[in-house]
């Protein structure tokens, strides 16, 4: 019989106790030595041909008839209450079909249901940035609809505003919320052994100020939504990394059971961790399809995409390492400011690396999350580590050349074993052996030039373009846990279905899936079907996000292919006269010591019958810790004349145990790569004093073209971590992302000896460097 | 005189998509990626930015990749237009489309129609470019996932 | 808001067609892009793209007469223009994208409005009817260095600069009838008076460039540097023209882009290069004191030295093609 145990569920730093409804594992872990057919090649995606062949069909694909179209109204000011809003002449419009504002939500039944964190609203009165939802206007069509929004008239009464975190952080501020400023209303704080006397031990101290941009996401399917209120059945199709979580959402919001929501997220062109959970527009759609009885399409122009849809939050960060003579780390202190704008769920976790990374007895950290009035924070792959790295590996490298070291020996001489918290030992840890893969790859000890303090003097400047090697650490989560069920079901003709109501957000979640229960199954991977991101379809499974999915779903999915299987070989002994442990199943075929036949000829012999497995994830060992560990090493060619940085060659090296796919592991990495490359060298959200965005829209914001692409070498440690899980598989989706723009800004740093603390290094701020450098400054 | 399409005329006009005649009615502010999203269901293509900062919604006119999302419709009268659901030919799928499943050229796949349409247009004149060529050819198509290493893997090895 | 369009078949209908504040339309780059945001006003739009008078690119005795209507890419791709004025082939290929390349015209890219965030993202700014320049005291990390007034807007085309270089003369008719006016004439500061970033009256649209003749010992190139390696405007850039003479540079024309609202020409700077021997040591020696008198902003100094730059690397592109 299943058990409802209690069990620790992390993601992104933030631990909750769950309970998880868990079966008698029908598996036990492949081992590191393990052979295996499927799993661990590298498959081409099994809807590679929907996806380019524009048979694969998104959210903003979705056309019904009597469609109608919603689009927000959006405050121009960043701080303001809502005198009054007229509609009236609005509605005149033919084709105008509601407005829902702040001042008549409340007639909308059942709004009261919803709550959203950190008193946020459905249209906030203050609005709290510009682009704020002021109102949302339904019509006919997009053009209707916008017609309609320039006819609403709205009376503002200016507040005072606030746009820097530390300002906002300080008691005189103009306040945002009626708790004030700060995130849970206060900071999160963390400290171990005593940061002082760590300092006083030290030989060596450093210390910086480092700053980072907002970052925006910028998925190219920008966040929408199609809700269909038949009557009985609310359908939802919504670019979304966490179907359930809509379903819930929307239930809640039309008292619905969860069973009458069904939510289709078939394919999602892009998500980063904005796409958690219902979107505000997914909600007002809802309401507005169940009033009118018509599909309502919600979809964000670009513009309200880029303002209001999420980010990854500016940072300030204090921080300050001290070290003994041999390098031993004997103090970190973090203090940092996420600005968080408007509105935020959490405070994202720019601690962790200060916190996790290194063996270190003296930490002490302060994270402000603050309120400003600003755009919102939203979950962005990795959030507060790839900031938080970008300082920590950097003002390590500071400390590598005071000490005249080696910076990667530095690196390796405060490697922790286990984790430096609580001293728990890990399921596994491939940090070293990343560190020196990526290493010898990059060729780090050839390219050192002597002593690593003066490595830049020794740089010599060809045509004007100086060269420089960095590096970087990383240390994530990526455990993955309950709850997550899937059903494996074998039809007859012998192919087989795999049922979960996961996401594959383009990351290749359906392809390992498939190859896990081919794997399992004895099956060849083209008799696998997959279908996911359907509430209806499948069982429950949990959101896509904090490189989870993976660790999550996979072991399910090979659990409920082991059931199948038994029961499969049950039925294969029955129909040969064996017994079941006188049977394999290798590629479809069914064999015995004397006999070989298909599973569909074995199938032939009973109709109409169908084999169901099911499975569940099992929790996670309490007496471990799991991380995902790695390390990037990066060439940088820099431009003294024109401050251009080119990123030449970047080697990640990665543990995230087993590798399933490493066709679509080394996707993940170039991608995180790229981003966190964007994020060193080019992306920054632009605002004017007034909090108005200058570059909401893809041409002023720019993220890294094919053009920018360095040559990007992904040197997985594949090693299975049968402590972790059924597969031995850690998440891969957020680890690529986190070093690399500390490990670029490190390789400026060797290449023209000029630190730079501010995230992005745009041509001015190295040029401008370069000429106080010059000046002797 | 110039002929005039008043702002709220509508015009029937004739377009070659993917082979095929296809009559559509449209105004002067109709755009081609409207007409072929909304009016043929060719849903393939994308309207990411709407404003030509992206190039999901890229489409070969007369085989040469354009925006149509900044393409008047009107514009387009009797000319040939190719659109990825144009691309494979009696269910085999285009080499380019080929080279892209088997490199794993793609992540959401979002941007990948305009990729490869991009790519198809450049093979079609340069059947073997250098990674530079390839580089400077697909500049106009951005892809958020950072599909690019393996996009340029899947460039070289098309014609291979 | 939506528009009538006119389709003229030749330059004279064109002329006539545009009435009550018309704007042109050809591969619609610009104008639709700020159509969709909603900052075009006009209500009939000319769509020049049937007046065949406008198309193709000619060579000439006199030199090379460019429709207005030939595509950036058209321009890039013409082997006359790529091996006798390199630079202005190099500005083509390195605007915008592929696709915009595909349709954009070099009129059009001449006439394009100022892209400015500004006034892109709708501010009531000098060059929208109002009061002041948002960007002179705000983010003013892309605005002009040099040779502004009321507005620090810089010109964002980059073959303008190129076509400086080359000295090319534009021709340009309105109702009034024909004129020429050089390249240079063409841009200009916008003030408080008068806020057009062009000399172009409304009813006046570009015809045709001509780019005169070059010496056979003519060199050139353009060099442009963005925020990304593609795609981007220039944040400064260079058109380097020059003949080589006894192995001296001579007839040395440096214009600037992405510094000023207009291509810049830096006379000194020309002074300073001409005579010089062509060879790595004498060219890349030289300290050349561009920008000199530039008037920098908060946040835009560093483009003074990087349109010392980029100069840097035209010469070294040249000396390395030699």
């Amino acid at each position: 019989m299943p058990k409802l145990v209690k069990t620790k569920v992390e993601n992104e730093g933030r631990v909750t106790e769950e309970y998880a409804w868990v079966e008698e594992p029908k598996t036990t872990p492949w081992d590191v030595e393990e052979e295996l057919r499927v799993v661990g090649k590298p498959i081409a995606r099994v809807d590679g041909v929907e996806r380019v062949t524009g048979a694969a069909k998104y959210t903003t694909d979705i056309q019904l008839p009597r469609m109608v179209h919603g689009n927000y109204v959006r405050s121009p000011h960043p701080h303001a209450r809502i005198v009054s809003i007229d509609t009236s002449e609005a509605e005149k419009i033919a084709g105008v079909r509601g407005i829902i504002h702040s001042k008549n939500i409340a007639n909308f039944a059942n709004v009261a249901n919803i709550r959203f964190a950190n008193h946020r609203d459905f249209f906030n009165d203050p609005v709290r940035f510009v682009g704020d939802e002021v109102a949302a206007v339904f019509a006919d069509s997009m053009e209707i609809a916008r017609a309609a929004a320039q006819k609403i008239r709205i009376e503002y009464e200016l507040l005072p505003f606030v746009l820097d975190a530390e300002a906002a952080a300080q008691p005189d501020a103009p306040q945002l919320t009626q708790n004030g400023n700060l995130v849970d209303g206060k900071p999160s704080t963390y400290a171990r052994g005593d940061v002082e006397k760590g300092f006083a031990d030290a030989a060596v101290i450093v210390e910086g100020v480092f700053t980072t941009g907002a970052q925006v996401h910028s998925a190219l399917e920008t966040h929408s939504s199609v809700a269909e209120w038949d009557g009985k059945t609310m359908t939802i199709y919504e670019s979304s990394q966490d179907v359930v979580g809509v379903q819930n959402r929307v239930a809640k919001l039309l008292n619905l059971d969860a069973a009458r929501v069904r939510v289709i997220a078939s394919y999602i062109g892009g998500a980063f961790g904005a796409k958690f959970g219902a979107g505000k527009f997914t909600l007002l759609g809802a309401l507005m399809s169940n009033k009118l009885r018509r599909p309502v399409r919600f979809v964000l122009d670009r513009k309200g995409e880029q303002i209001a849809a999420g980010q990854r939050s500016a940072t300030k960060q204090y921080l300050k390492l001290g070290a003994k003579k041999d390098g031993t780390l004997t103090a970190i202190q973090l203090t940092n400011y996420n600005n968080v704008g408007a509105y935020a769920s959490w405070n994202p976790y720019t601690e962790g690396p200060a916190r996790e990374l290194y063996a270190c007895e003296n930490v002490q950290t302060t994270s402000y999350g603050v309120f400003t009035n600003t755009p919102p924070f939203a979950a962005f792959r990795a959030p507060g580590f790839v900031e938080g790295i970008f300082a920590l590996e950097a003002l390590m490298d500071e400390l590598a050349a005071k000490l005249k070291m080696d910076p990667l020996a530095l690196r390796m001489k405060n490697y922790s074993s286990v984790f430096p918290e609580n001293g728990r030992g890990y399921t596994s840890n491939g940090l070293l052996d990343a560190y020196q893969e990526g290493a010898r790859a990059i060729g780090w000890e050839e390219k050192k030039n002597g002593k690593r303090e003066t490595r830049n003097e020794k740089r010599e400047t060809r045509n004007g373009i100086r060269r420089g090697i960095g590096m970087a650490s990383q240390i994530w989560y990526g455990a993955g846990a309950p709850p997550s069920f899937a059903i494996v079901k074998i039809s007859t003709d012998a192919s087989a279905t795999i049922l979960t109501a996961t996401q594959d957000l383009g990351t290749g979640t359906k392809t390992i899936l498939c190859q896990i229960a081919a794997e399992e199954l004895g099956f060849p991977i083209e008799r696998i079907d997959v279908e996911i991101a359907d509430t209806q379809a499948g069982p429950f499974a949990g959101a896509s996000g904090g490189s989870m999915t993976a660790s999550s779903i996979g072991p399910a999915v090979r659990e409920a292919a082991a059931d199948a299987r038994q029961q499969l070989t049950q039925i294969a002994a029955t129909i040969l006269k064996k017994r079941a442990k006188e049977i394999r199943i290798e590629n479809g075929i069914v064999k015995t010591r004397d006999s070989e036949k298909s599973v569909a000829e074995i199938l032939k012999e009973i109709d109409n019958m169908q084999i169901l497995g099911h499975g569940s994830r099992n929790p996670n060992p309490s007496e471990y810790e799991i991380r995902t560990f790695g390390a990037q090493f990066v060439e940088v060619a820099v431009d003294v004349e024109t401050g251009e940085v080119r990123v030449e060659r970047v080697v990640a090296s990665h543990d995230s145990g087993r590798i399933l796919n490493p066709l679509t592991v080394s996707s993940q990495i170039e991608g995180g790569v790229l981003q966190s490359m964007g994020f060193a060298l080019m992306e920054q959200r632009v605002l004017d004093a007034n909090g108005a965005s200058l570059n909401a829209n893809l041409e002023g914001y720019h993220i890294p073209t094919i053009a920018d692409t360095p040559k990007i070498e992904t040197h997985m440690i594949d090693r299975a971590d049968p402590l972790a899980n059924n597969l031995g598989v850690k998440g891969v989706g957020e680890p690529p992302i986190i070093p690399t723009a500390g490990a670029i800004a490190n390789a400026i740093y060797d290449a023209i000896g000029v630190r730079f603390y501010d995230a992005p290094i745009t041509r001015d701020k190295v040029l401008d460097a370069l000429e106080r450098m010059e000046r002797g400054d | 005189m110039s002929r005039i399409v008043k702002s709220d005329e509508r015009v029937g006009i004739e377009l070659i998509v993917n082979g095929e005649r296809e009559r559509v009615n449209v105004g002067p502010s109709r755009f081609l990626s409207d007409v072929l999203r909304e009016d043929l269901g060719l849903t393939g293509l994308k309207v990411s930015c709407g404003m030509a900062n992206c190039g999901a919604c890229t489409v070969l006119v007369d085989g040469t990749p354009v925006y149509s999302c900044i393409t008047l419709a009107l514009d387009c009268e009797g000319r040939a237009i190719t659109t990825i659901e144009g691309l494979s030919q009696d269910g085999e799928l285009h080499p380019v489309q080929r080279a892209f499943v088997e490199y794993d050229a793609l992540q959401c796949g979002f941007c990948t129609s305009g990729q490869i349409l991009s790519m198809t247009a450049l093979l079609e004149k340069n059947p073997a470019p250098t990674e530079e060529e390839l580089r400077q050819a697909m500049s106009g198509n951005l892809c958020r996932c950072g599909a690019y290493v393996k996009i340029l893997q899947a460039g070289m090895n098309v014609n291979r | 808001m939506s528009f009538d369009i006119a389709f003229p078949q030749t330059i004279d209908e064109a002329v006539s067609a545009n009435e009550n504040g018309a704007r042109w339309f050809a591969g619609g780059t610009d104008l639709i892009p700020e159509f969709k945001s909603g900052f075009v006003r006009a209500t009939r739009w000319v769509n020049l793209k049937r007046v065949h008078e406008l198309r193709g690119i000619r060579v000439t005795n006199e030199g090379v007469h460019i429709g207005a209507l030939a595509t950036l890419a058209e321009i890039a791709e013409n082997e006359t223009i790529r091996k006798n004025y390199r630079a202005l082939a190099q500005a083509c290929s390195l605007s915008a994208s592929p696709q915009i390349r595909n349709v954009g015209t070099i009129g059009g890219n001449l006439n394009q409005d100022s892209r400015c965030a500004y006034y892109r993202s709708g501010f009531p700014c000098l060059l929208r009817g109002g009061e002041k320049c948002f960007m002179r005291d705000g983010e003013n990390r892309e605005a002009a260095v040099i040779g502004y007034r009321d507005c620090v807007h810089v010109h964002p085309s980059d073959p303008a600069n190129a076509l400086v270089a080359f000295d090319a003369r534009i021709v340009v008719r309105g109702r009034e009838g024909e004129r020429e006016i050089s390249a240079q004439e063409l841009f200009r500061a916008p003030d408080t008076k008068d806020t057009r970033i062009n000399v172009l009256n409304a009813d006046e649209m570009i015809t045709e460039i001509v780019l005169p003749r070059v010496p056979e010992n003519t060199r050139s190139a353009y060099v442009k540097a963005m925020d990304r390696a593609a795609w981007t405007f220039a944040l400064a850039s260079v058109a380097l023209k020059f003949e080589i003479q006894n192995s001296k540079l001579e007839n040395v024309c440096v214009v600037l882009g992405g510094v000023a609202p207009i291509p810049y020409r830096e006379f000194r700077v020309e002074k300073a290069l001409s005579g010089v021997e062509w060879n790595e040591e004498s060219v890349t020696q030289g300290d050349y004191a561009v920008l000199g008198d530039a008037q920098p902003l908060a946040h835009n100094r560093y483009k003074i030295r990087l349109a010392r730059g980029v100069l840097k690397r035209a010469l070294r592109e040249l000396l390395a093609n030699e």
